[in-house]
């Protein structure tokens, strides 16, 4: 009896242990979806484009990079010159670039890319309705044109990248295309998105954020003028060896379009400046930037009262934060001498030139009749400062703050805690596309007229308390209407991460960039100020020999005077090959066929 | 979606044959023997009759059994040769049995030499047990069986309990530190339930890191944690199974196995106990400096600047500071500011109590034995704060039930539960390394003061303090069954189950706590300025299910013993966690209890893996002279696509004793008692760089935020952007060869054991790199390939003098590694190189210097020479001469253009033999080694353990890597003194400067700033004394021992920075202290 029951009780076991075989092995995941099971509806498809909206660099850190990798640090504009630790922008504008082994902004774009070409592939396979997916087609092909350009801006001509790549491609390996050929796969990909997308007008409350077709069209004047301007102004220079050059001159065919789709934007994309002086203390341009719930300005404004920008980063208190410092980053980006002095006066001219300027005696000075903008940007919601208000005994500081994209009430009552600060970013805003238009049509036709000043940039000046741009007042003051179309730009983005880029597409960033920079003006015995008395010793509110570069005579708005030196031209040394960032070195050594950029 | 192009067709071809004809060979095997059952069943009968004819002859013997001092042996094996009738010494080493006139009593104990006597007329028979400094009749465990040490032909190490009995430890692998060679322990901290252990058997193995599989009775542990918090009392021996004998456990087996056995009971019953108090005092000191070091770090440094850079104040108060005088000081970025010793490390750390205690009842019948254990131990970490340790409850019963003569029935219960306690935050490098060390923790008022005067957000002593805590729980369940069946005289059958089922649970919760200035106002900053609760549960539900057939068979001197056997298992996991935010603290933490006004989040998960496995195994051997295995297992597994998810795994290996050998024997080497040869090749598996589900492509959920009001929408990306792995991928295989000799010599006191290995691993699972243009990280493919040699060595001697025994250990061990292929990785860059072909893993690169820049001359002769170089990260071009805060001066490094390309520059092509950059060793451990004293004399006893590193290379790394390296953070105080100065130009390090563009320069990546880790630190020190009996006689005790035991008392090290040599290369987490251990126990048995 025993022996069968043994017998049995083996038998089981065995076969027991060997009929449940598959029991064991054949395990699908349990708590995700499978790619063979997904993008089978316009839902997924748009849950997909959705997550291409946090690659554009904005506040919040993505894949190690955020937008204080750019700003305007290091630049001419900016006094914060030394601060390198913003993926090298501040030695950037010094000239002093290393060979990286690797460039997260190469690898980046490219990773990005491919996700866009992915889903341009599974919209090819789509078996439903294609019409229903247009949108997300045309989105996806507005990202591949971003990103192709942001590779553009930083690297010049670079491998085009439109198919999902294997591991056996041969793109794998292939060669740099031209800019030219990068330029035109940009235009591609944005004339095939435009008609797909919708207008603004038409994008529910709850999609806000995504590409409009205006949007687009805004991309797209961005893109035709930067190239245009390049090919114009910095033209071959800088293109690697062995790049084929222009097919054709595109320039005036790029100026004419970018000149349309501004105007296109600007007719029929509802979009306004966000205007609210009157109750803001004429600091619009101040709270603009920090909109953040009801609490960031004194009008309790929030986000939906924002018509201006087009194209922005999304965030929100409760379900986005920035997770970064904004305003204590912020605070760094304080202005140079230069910029300080670039500001205008209430009547529309240059400091140098308007009687309305003030001079330097105090601190106070140099606010008085001023564009709204400079009060803005360095004051933010404070008011000028009284004479002597200013300390220059610590060698750290020189004076000037930055308010632009900081918190209102930072450090009253902590309204957004650091890393809490959650304003939307503005990746295209009108302001721009209104100097788009206005560069545009000026490089067109080597003028223009009162009337596009006063549908364009005059709107923004308005806004800034700055008396209209005019032909006559050009002529009358003899100014120069191009150096003011481009003050205004510069004057207007500062900060946003333009300014590299345009000293590079006018061709001036040698002799913009190598300068003084500097910060207060110290005057001296011909000129006393709150740091120089009238004998030229320095006054308690000033300790020379805490700077370590001293003062030098620079051009200021009130004639040659003695500034503190923050950086001193000697140590800029800014060359053409900078205009483009080398490629990095990993990537020339994994594809032989990849050549380096001029001069590295 | 993605095609390989990096299929090996050799080494698929390979895999074919194999495959062919393995699979059909354990299936006819698996047969056979399943015909032989029930032949076996069958002869039974026969079996039974012939023994029922015997029972005449029958004789009584009985006697006791005792070492070579006398002392009885409890718990040592008597055993008719030939049968398994067996018995067990009882506490006093007596036993009884019944035998046969004729027959042969076999004596065996653990560590002493088995004795065989012939049953004659006499009914007693006393004998006397020789210590076996050999073991050679050890018996040990080796998957799925025991073998005998002496006639085994792989590289097994065996541990006994005797290295974990009275060590002051709760964590067992702790106590394994320099015991076996080839079993390389390390931990990064000695905060308990954080050491951060790391196991590695015979160096590395592959790129995607291993640790050796841990199979405890027999089934693989369901967690690492099942290992690390068992009761070290429940121990009985720790084998590990370094070469291609591991691959009985297959495609897990590559890194090694360690296979643990618990105690089972023997002899009458015995109750136990041991336990220990201790106290744990800080060890070596973080070298963080204090205000005077601080300040003096910072005066040193701007002496020699032409342009000095004071931050954030000016000379005059770094000498005040200097001087140590506390107040108000003036700085320029948080204004008029209180400055006084804030000096975090006497605050945060202190002397601590802990304690461990183990009961065990035990005992055996004729048809059960029974061991009954429960455990109790609290580690207390140095933090001075708050409570910062783990408590460990563990209970243990293992019982064995003799259903009948053929059917014997296992049975293992255990629970444990480990609880680890900590502040929610502020163990980290804010602790000593984050702030200047000049904030006082509290205000005058007794409120928590804030870093820099208004500003700050950091206060290490009180986040500790009042922060909130994180408390990690882990309790595991295991039962385990098995049956024994003896189906004939030389054929068993073996059928086990086990289930293990782990709940992990974390509950975090994070208070705000608020920060005030000097003064007594609320400062801007605070503690967690978000509060917040948190709860995680993960739990892990483990089956493992194992039928075998084992034959066992003598014939003359042939022997031979055959194992074959299927297993299945099945891991389950999932996971919950829910969290609010912010929360009220009104001292009750749970989410219940937490109110929330903004968030509530939570998230799950589960996955699951299995493996189904055949395996076999067959040892011949002739006269114990000829040794012979073989044994292969064949795997499959759920992480691969149906169609690759088979593979094969195989072992063989044998032996030749030497002495054995009659010429041999005639040569009369008298000091010669044994010497074994042994050889073997073998290949494993590894599956450790692969995830559950890489055969499938996934879509990975989130959510964006967009809208004119802002709100949460779906999104979804294909994970890996598509790069999934190729279905034909599959495990890496590892090749082992071991060749090596086992030698007693001087009658067996001097034992010598040598092992040389190789391992291939030519199908490693890595990433290629691909051009970037790719869009992403390219999946794991079988393409590269490491190759491995080593070699260990233990030599032990044990004598006595009189009533003096004394034995003295040594081991050590080394491994070298070397990448023979992978693609992409050619290049390297300055510094630590995980991967660089022809190197080994873990390579450091670095500048070559010829001193320092002794004169301004010499700058500006240097400047002269290097101008012309592009860039790089040691580019001149980038401490430009004109820019006062990166030039160039007097007490500078030199660097040494290796190229001769006429710039420094790291870059170059490495195939050219282009760039500045030197090989200087690699990162492992080497020269690893561990030193055994034992000696005990009447009652006492003595035990010293010592384990170190003979060469390891490393450079400190993070913020406190060298002097400046970042301004705003607090210093490594040993390098004051050490650094060039117009007056100490002879320094071993460069000058001090506070610009930190020329630091790095002159520090980083420089020859001079590798260090050698070499240590060896006192493990453990016991001191114990045995009371005699007489006194104990009265209290009905059978034994008491009381002990003094400590740990890491002691260490020498060439580390020159500062740190413990064990913590690893980091500066910034290493404020916490490794502590000393210092004990009092107690044994007692009852």
């Amino acid at each position: 009896m025993k022996k069968i029951s043994i017998l049995i009780v083996i038998g089981c076991l065995i076969i027991l242990a060997v009929s449940c075989r598959n029991d064991f092995l054949d395990l699908a995941p349990q708590d995700q979806l499978t790619e063979a099971s997904y993008f089978k509806n316009p839902d997924q498809f748009k849950a997909s484009t959705a997550s291409f909206y946090d690659k554009m660099i904005s506040w919040k850190n993505v894949d190690g990079v955020n937008v204080f990798g750019f700003m305007d640090f290091g630049s001419d504009l900016s006094s914060n010159v030394k601060d390198r630790g913003y993926a090298g922008q501040g030695s950037y504008g010094l000239g002093s670039l290393t060979l990286p082994d690797n460039d997260q902004f190469w690898d980046n774009s490219y990773k990005y890319i491919r996700s866009v070409n992915l889903l341009l592939e599974k919209a090819r396979a789509y078996e439903g309705d294609k019409d229903d997916i247009k949108q997300y087609v045309a989105e996806s092909k507005f990202f591949r044109a971003w990103h192709h350009f942001f590779l553009l801006q930083r690297f010049g001509g670079v491998p085009i990248d439109t198919v999902v790549i294997d591991l056996d491609s041969p793109e794998l390996y292939g060669a740099r295309n031209s800019r030219y050929e990068v330029v035109d796969q940009v235009l591609a990909d944005l004339n095939a998105a435009i008609p797909n997308l919708p207008t603004e007008q038409t994008i529910p409350d709850a999609d806000k954020g995504r590409v409009s077709k205006w949007a687009a069209e805004a991309f797209k004047a961005r893109v035709e003028l930067y190239e245009a301007a390049w090919r114009k102004y910095t033209g071959t220079t800088t293109d690697f060896t062995g790049s084929a050059g222009p097919a054709k001159d595109q320039v005036t065919e790029f100026l004419t379009d970018a000149v349309a789709m501004a105007k296109d934007v600007m007719d029929n994309g509802g979009y306004e400046l966000w205007d609210y002086n009157t109750g803001l203390n004429n600091r619009s341009n101040f709270y603009l930037f920090t909109i953040d719930g009801t609490g960031s300005n004194p009008m309790g404004l929030d986000k939906p009262s924002n018509k201006e920008f087009i194209l922005q980063s999304v965030y929100d208190y409760e379900l986005r934060q920035s997770a970064v410092q904004i305003t204590r980053e912020s605070w760094r980006l304080t202005p140079s001498r230069k910029l300080m002095d670039m500001y205008l006066c209430t009547d529309g001219l240059p400091a140098d030139k308007s009687p309305l300027f003030q001079g330097y005696s105090d601190v106070s000075k140099e606010f008085e009749n001023r564009d709204y903008r400079m009060i803005s940007n360095v004051l933010g919601d404070e008011s000028i400062p009284d004479a002597g208000a200013v300390s220059l005994t610590d060698g750290v500081l020189y004076g000037f703050g930055n308010f632009k994209f900081t918190s209102w009430n930072f450090t009253e009552n902590s309204y957004r805690p650091d890393n809490t600060e959650s304003s939307n970013y503005p990746q295209i805003r009108l302001a721009e596309v209104f100097m788009i238009y206005a560069e545009a049509l000026y490089e067109l036709n080597g003028s223009i007229s009162d009337a596009d000043l006063d549908i364009s940039i005059n709107l923004i000046r308005k806004r800034a308390g700055v008396a209209a741009l005019t032909n006559n007042l050009v002529s009358a003051n003899g100014l120069d209407m191009l150096t003011e179309i481009r003050r205004e730009r510069a004057l207007e983005m500062y900060s946003e991460n333009n300014r590299f880029n345009d000293l590079k597409r006018w061709g001036i960033a040698e002799t913009e960039l190598n300068q003084n920079v500097c910060g207060m003006v110290v005057g001296d015995a011909s000129y006393p100020t709150d740091f120089k008395d009238a004998a030229g010793v320095a006054t308690d509110k000033y300790t020379p020999n805490k700077y370590g570069y001293g003062e030098t005579v620079v051009k200021t708005a009130d004639g040659d005077l003695n500034c503190l030196v923050i950086m001193p031209a000697a140590s800029h040394d800014f060359q053409r090959k900078h205009y483009l960032f080398p490629l990095p070195t990993q990537q020339l050594l994994l594809n032989p066929n990849l050549v380096q950029n001029t001069g590295y | 979606m993605i095609k390989s192009i990096n299929c090996c067709s050799k080494r698929n071809s390979r895999l074919l044959n194999i495959k062919i004809w393995f699979k059909p060979i354990v299936v006819v095997c698996l047969l056979m023997l399943q015909v032989l059952n029930v032949q076996a069943v069958s002869a039974k009968d026969s079996v039974g009759e012939s023994k029922a004819e015997t029972m005449q002859v029958e004789k009584k013997v009985s006697g006791k059994v005792i070492d070579d001092q006398g002392f009885p042996v409890p718990g040592a094996s008597v055993v008719i040769k030939g049968t398994t009738i067996g018995t067990i010494t009882d506490i006093d080493g007596n036993y009884a049995i019944t035998s046969e006139i004729g027959s042969v009593l076999i004596f065996s104990f653990i560590g002493m030499e088995t004795q065989e006597v012939v049953v004659g007329d006499q009914s007693l028979v006393n004998i006397t047990l020789l210590t076996s400094s050999i073991g050679l009749e050890e018996v040990v465990a080796v998957g799925y069986g025991m073998q005998k040490k002496s006639t085994m032909t792989g590289a097994v190490e065996q541990v006994s309990s005797k290295a974990l009995e009275s060590r002051a430890v709760s964590n067992p692998v702790l106590a394994l530190q320099g015991q076996t060679p080839g079993l390389t322990i390390t931990r990064t901290s000695s905060r308990p339930g954080n050491e951060d252990i790391n196991m590695q058997i015979r160096g590395a193995t592959s790129v995607n890191g291993v640790s050796p599989l841990v199979v405890i009775d027999g089934v693989p542990a369901a967690t690492g944690n099942a290992f690390f918090s068992m009761n070290p009392d429940d121990i009985e021996t720790v084998t590990v199974l370094k070469d291609g004998m591991a691959a009985i456990y297959g495609s897990r087996a590559a890194g090694g196995v360690i296979l643990v056995t618990t105690k089972r009971g023997k002899g009458k019953m015995k109750v136990d106990y041991t336990g220990n108090v201790r106290i744990n005092t800080p060890g070596i000191k973080t070298p963080t400096a204090n205000m005077q070091e601080y300040a003096t770090l910072w005066l040193d440094a701007n002496a020699q600047e032409t342009s000095p850079l004071w931050w954030f104040a000016g000379k005059d108060e770094m000498l005040r500071m200097q001087q140590g005088i506390e107040g108000i000081y003036s700085t320029t970025h948080w204004g008029d500011i209180f400055i006084g010793q804030g000096d975090r490390y006497p605050e945060l750390f202190q002397t601590r109590t802990s304690q461990q205690h183990s009961l065990s009842v035990s005992g055996s019948s004729d048809k059960t034995n029974y061991r009954f254990s429960v455990g109790y131990a609290n580690n207390v970490g140095n933090l001075a704060t708050a409570y910062d340790g783990q408590k460990q409850y563990n209970l243990k019963l293992n019982y064995d039930f003799k259903v009948s003569d053929r059917i014997t029935l296992t049975s293992g219960v255990t629970y444990q539960k480990d609880h680890t306690s900590s502040p929610s935050g502020g163990i980290d490098w804010s602790m000593t390394s984050q702030d200047p060390p000049f904030f006082p923790a509290k205000n005058p008022y007794g409120q928590w003061h804030s870093n820099f005067g208004n500003a700050g957000n950091r206060n290490a002593t009180a986040l500790t303090t009042d922060g909130g805590r994180d408390d990690k729980y882990n309790s595991l369940t295991r039962i385990d069954l098995k049956v024994n069946v003896k189906l004939i005289k030389d054929l068993e059958f073996e059928s086990s189950a086990s289930i293990q089922e782990n709940q992990f649970r974390r509950e975090i919760y994070k208070l705000t706590v608020p920060l005030y200035t000097w003064d007594g106002d609320p400062a801007a900053g605070s503690l967690n300025s978000t509060s917040s609760i948190s709860a995680e549960t993960q739990n892990i539900y483990y089956q493992n299910y194992n039928s075998l057939l084992r034959y066992t068979k003598e014939l003359g001197n042939h022997r031979i013993s055959a194992l074959a056997g299927v297993s299945a298992e099945k891991n389950e996991f999932k996971k919950l966690f829910a969290s609010r935010s912010p929360i009220t603290d009104n001292g009750v933490y749970d989410l219940n209890a937490a109110d929330y006004t903004d968030k509530a989040g939570n998230s799950g998960g589960r996955n699951q893996w299995g493996l189904y496995s055949y395996y076999s195994r067959l040892n011949y051997s002739y006269n114990d002279t000829y040794l012979f295995e073989v044994l292969g297992r064949s795997d499959a597994s759920s992480k691969f696509a149906d169609g690759s998810r088979t593979a094969n795994f195989f072992n063989v290996s044998g032996g030749w004793v030497l002495t054995n050998e009659d010429f041999v024997k005639d040569l009369n080497l008298s000091a010669i008692d044994f010497l074994k040869l042994k050889v073997s090749y073998g290949e494993t598996g590894l599956q450790s760089g692969i995830g559950l589900y890489d055969y499938y492509s996934t879509i990975g959920l989130g959510t964006v935020v967009l809208g004119s009001t802002p709100a949460t929408q779906p999104s979804a990306g294909i994970s890996g952007n598509g790069l999934s792995m190729d279905p034909s991928t599959t495990w890496e295989r590892v090749a082992m060869k071991n060749i090596g000799f086992e030698m007693r010599l001087l009658n067996n006191r001097l034992s010598a054991d040598f092992n040389y290995y190789e391992k291939l691993n030519d199908g490693m699972l890595i990433r290629q790199t691909y051009p970037s243009i790719l869009g992403g990280t390219a999946p794991y493919s079988n393409s590269g390939e490491l190759e491995v040699k080593g070699w260990e060595a233990i030599v032990n001697w044990r004598d006595k003098i009189g009533d003096f025994t004394y034995n003295i250990g040594f081991n050590i061990t080394d491994s070298r590694n070397k990448l023979v292929s992978y693609e992409g990785a050619t290049t390297f860059n300055a510094g630590l190189n995980d991967r660089i072909i022809g190197r080994p893993l873990g390579s450091w690169m670095m500048y070559e210097t010829d001193g320092f820049l002794q004169s301004q001359d010499e700058v500006d002769a240097y400047y002269a020479k290097y101008t012309g170089g592009l860039s790089g990260d040691a580019d001149l071009t980038a401490l430009k001469a004109s820019d006062p805060t990166a030039t160039l001066r007097p007490g500078d490094v030199k660097k040494v253009d290796l190229d001769s390309n006429g710039y420094i520059s790291a870059l170059g092509d490495p195939a050219k033999d282009e760039g500045d950059l030197k090989y200087m060793g690699d990162n492992a451990p080497h020269f690893v080694f561990g030193l055994n004293l034992g000696a005990s004399w009447k009652g006492f006893d003595f035990n010293a353990s010592f384990q170190g590193v003979g060469k390891q290379y490393i450079q400190r790394g993070d913020y406190l890597a060298y002097p400046f390296n970042a301004i705003w953070c607090n210093q490594n105080a040993s390098f004051i003194g050490k650094t060039w100065a117009p007056e100490n130009t002879n320094a071993y390090y460069p000058r001090l400067s506070t610009y930190t563009k020329r630091n790095e320069y002159n520090y980083k990546n420089n020859d001079f700033m590798l260090q050698n880790n070499r240590y060896i630190r006192l493990k453990s020190l016991i001191i114990g004394y045995t009371l005699p009996k007489e006194w104990l006689a009265k209290a009905n005790i059978e034994r008491a021992r009381v002990f003094f035991s400590g740990n890491d008392l002691w260490e020498s090290t060439s580390i020159k920075d500062g740190y413990d040599p064990e913590q690893g290369m980091g500066s910034n987490n290493a404020g916490y202290p490794f502590m000393r251990t210092w004990s009092l126990g107690v044994n007692l048995s009852f």
